[in-house]
């Protein structure tokens, strides 16, 4: 409960001042005001507020939190996870973003790393990411050495992703996979997006009755997700287990 | 209780006031220049010079930051650290 003027109507009354050529001080105490509001409840002002409420809105979610408590809140890919988030947040709902002059920015900032993460979230993998990175704080690894993974995940992510097309046949799927398995790498992803994801599920089955995944010690995860025309997604995230 | 930011749209008419108020001038390239020394204004937050169209006002004085979304992300990491401390 607050008499508290909105601040639409202190901006209307700005630039009826400013119209009428008011004083400076009259100009200061209508600033004065509006900058007391704005502090005290957090108010921003932007023609992008959407945006930017989304923003806030997503850092409030579970996986951004979870991010931060495995990854420290001053890693270099925290903001852009956030951006991130919200473009896959976006894409699950079916709402229409600018992606490329995002990853424009993220280019000119991080270079190809930034566009990398931005991807993961419009192609929606970024929440299989977060799960795996919370279940190695599950496992009891520190943060920094979550934060080095994540790095390298970031710096090797089309190395270790296959997205499978619908096109692809069962066979070359069950090789490409092999190939990443017999690459000991520590972690990799498959993503079956529309009609190529009974192609992943029958390639991974198939390895599966085949014992190529355990007797290779993996294991794998599977999760369903949004991409960024709003499809179903299947992914599965493999993990070296020794 | 947690405290997190809220935007409100602002027309441009509006924004353009409050920038002037603020002690900006928007010339002719379409970037904000600091009234006083005639300099281009440049985003504490992003180290870039603003542009009308991005311009963005958060609390704090009501300080203008670019408002592309990994600027105002990254202004909200250390919205969140100030948060935190207090």
């Amino acid at each position: 409960m607050s008499g508290d003027e909105s601040p639409q109507k202190i901006l209307k009354e700005l630039v009826y001042s400013m119209s009428k050529g008011a004083t400076a001080a009259v100009i200061d105490k209508i600033l004065g005001k509006l900058s007391k509001l704005a502090n005290r409840k957090k108010y921003g002002f932007s023609a992008s507020h959407k945006m930017g409420n989304a923003l806030a809105e997503i850092s409030k979610r579970d996986a951004f939190k979870r991010l931060k408590e495995c990854v420290g809140a001053d890693h270099w890919a925290i903001d852009f996870c956030r951006v991130g988030l919200v473009v896959a947040e976006s894409n699950r709902l079916g709402e229409k973003i600018d992606i490329s002059s995002i990853k424009t920015e993220a280019l000119s900032r991080e270079g190809p790393k930034g566009v990398t993460v931005i991807n993961m979230g419009s192609t929606g993998a970024i929440h299989s990411v977060i799960a795996y990175l919370s279940k190695l704080k599950l496992e009891n690894l520190l943060t920094e050495d979550i934060a080095k993974k994540f790095d390298k995940m970031i710096e090797n992510w089309d190395r270790i992703t296959i997205f499978v097309k619908g096109d692809d046949s069962i066979s070359s799927t069950k090789s490409k996979i092999l190939k990443l398995i017999k690459n000991e790498n520590e972690v990799f992803w498959i993503f079956g997006y529309g009609s190529a994801r009974m192609i992943a599920c029958k390639a991974i089955a198939e390895l599966n009755n085949e014992r190529k995944i355990l007797e290779n010690d993996y294991i794998w995860d599977p999760d369903h997700i949004k991409d960024g025309s709003g499809k179903d997604v299947v992914s599965f995230a493999f993990k070296l287990c020794y | 209780m947690e405290k997190t930011l809220k935007f409100f749209n602002i027309t441009q008419e509006q924004k353009r006031a409050l920038l002037k108020a603020l002690g900006y001038e928007i010339l002719e390239d379409g970037f904000l220049y600091d009234k006083k020394n005639g300099k281009p204004y440049i985003c504490p937050n992003s180290d870039e010079k603003v542009s009308f169209d991005s311009a963005t006002i958060v609390p704090g004085s009501l300080l203008v930051i670019k408002g592309d979304p990994l600027s105002v992300s990254k202004y909200l990491s250390e919205f969140e650290e100030k948060q935190v401390k207090k």
